[in-house]
């Protein structure tokens, strides 16, 4: 019986251990890069506005889970919406 | 409940929890692709160069052996072994302990909606106004911020399960309490073997800086914000939690170590299939034009290599574009 509660409390030491390691870095973070990729297939294109801020990119799945990884340059919203690049430098590296 | 019950219940549990870090653990996912013909378009492909990492940054020497990556290639590999805390840097500050506290006492806070805010006292005192009328890190009698001051209050307060006690807290870790900082090992290949097809990222580490930290995944921050608490990060983008000690979930410019001599963008360090990780923005504030769904390109002087996305994106790169060496 000795025994048995040396194993009973290894397992929940280990239990506990384990249960804090493999939630230390689960749940998600960027909902509205999620939500741009909800029902998306990977490497489809994707956007979100965060602010006053466009985000441009296309799916990934991070963590399990989809989501917009941008690989355009941070567009700032203009206030009738145009959309504008973050320099005018910017142009010269497409 | 006897021992004997305890086991019996214990024991299909534990087979549960392996179950769950076999699925969440893994780097990557397995949908990669080899391509033993390096697609990156480029003649140049610069790999990990051991000399480039800061004093201090690294416990032992580097070491090459023998190794297999991800996709099943056998090649050699650095054997690397990180300090666990930065070389070039402070830890914190990460949570200002009144409201009346300027930013300079705090560190900044990201909730990948988009801002990178600067953790003053009168940011905790506005949390209200933030994310809702529930939120309270404060004494309201004397302005003292709800700040995990002891190792306990810690651990309990950085897991998706707060205990009650620790709710409404700005949750800090001391790498005191880990030993002054947690080492961790990389295989890093040599040479890195592209994919055809881009790799997905898991749960774990992504990779190294140069400054002997790791590059984290993306924080949950909605988990961290349902328990109305607030991992504060210190300037550099960093945290400590119980199991990797100090590790970075952003680039804020203190990894960036080593100019490039062309005005580009400045590397942070090595991901873990062996391609650098630049900074988001050149020597000039511009960032690129031409980046793959990993925020990855190539050009003539580096080959592949990835750029960093933005704090406020909470993220560093997209996804895995060569086999990956291990984390050990």
């Amino acid at each position: 019986m000795i025994f048995i509660n040396k194993i009973s409390v290894a397992l929940f030491i280990f239990l506990l251990g384990m249960s804090m390691k493999t939630s230390a870095h689960e749940g998600h973070s960027n909902t509205k890069a999620v939500k741009a990729c909800h029902d998306k297939t990977p490497s489809s294109d994707c956007s979100y506005i965060l602010g006053e801020k466009l985000y441009k990119g296309s799916c990934r799945s991070i963590a399990s889970k989809m989501m917009c990884v941008r690989s355009e340059p941070i567009e700032f919203l203009s206030e009738d919406t145009t959309l504008l690049p973050l320099s005018k430098n910017q142009q010269k590296k497409s | 409940m006897n021992f004997t019950k305890c086991v019996n219940v214990l024991i299909p549990v534990f087979l549960m929890q392996l179950s769950l870090v076999g699925c969440g653990g893994s780097t990557a996912s397995d949908e990669g692709v080899i391509d033993n013909e390096d697609n990156t378009g480029s003649e140049t492909q610069l790999g990990l160069n051991p000399e480039l990492f800061v004093d201090g940054a690294l416990i032992n020497s580097v070491t090459t052996e023998d190794c297999t990556l991800s996709g099943g290639t056998e090649t050699t590999c650095y054997r690397i072994t990180i300090a666990g805390v930065p070389a070039n840097a402070e830890i914190g500050p990460f949570c200002p302990p009144n409201i009346s506290s300027d930013a300079s006492e705090g560190g900044i806070w990201f909730d990948g909606n988009g801002e990178v805010y600067d953790i003053s006292g009168e940011f905790i005192k506005n949390l209200d106004t933030l994310y809702g009328s529930d939120w309270l890190l404060y004494d309201p009698a004397t302005g003292e911020v709800n700040v995990t001051d002891s190792q306990i209050a810690c651990e309990a307060a950085a897991r998706p399960d707060v205990a009650e006690e620790y709710r409404n807290h700005c949750v800090v870790c001391s790498i005191d309490y880990y030993d002054g900082g947690v080492t961790s090992t990389f295989l890093i290949p040599t040479t890195p073997v592209a994919l055809s097809t881009p790799q997905n990222i898991g749960r774990d580490d992504l990779g190294l800086t140069l400054n002997g930290v790791v590059f984290a995944p993306a924080a949950p921050v909605d988990a961290i914000l349902a328990a109305n608490t607030i991992a504060a990060f210190d300037d550099c983008g960093g945290h400590v939690n119980p199991f990797e000690g100090y590790h970075y979930h952003a680039a804020t410019g203190c990894t960036e170590t080593v100019s490039e001599a062309d005005g580009h963008a400045s590397l942070l360090g090595y991901a873990i299939d062996g391609y650098g990780i630049f900074a988001m923005q050149d020597a000039a504030g511009e960032e690129e034009f031409d980046l793959d769904e990993c925020r990855g390109h190539s050009d003539d002087a580096r080959g592949y290599h990835y750029h960093s996305a933005s704090a406020a994106e909470n993220m560093f790169i997209g996804c895995y574009h060569g086999e990956q060496g291990a984390k050990q």
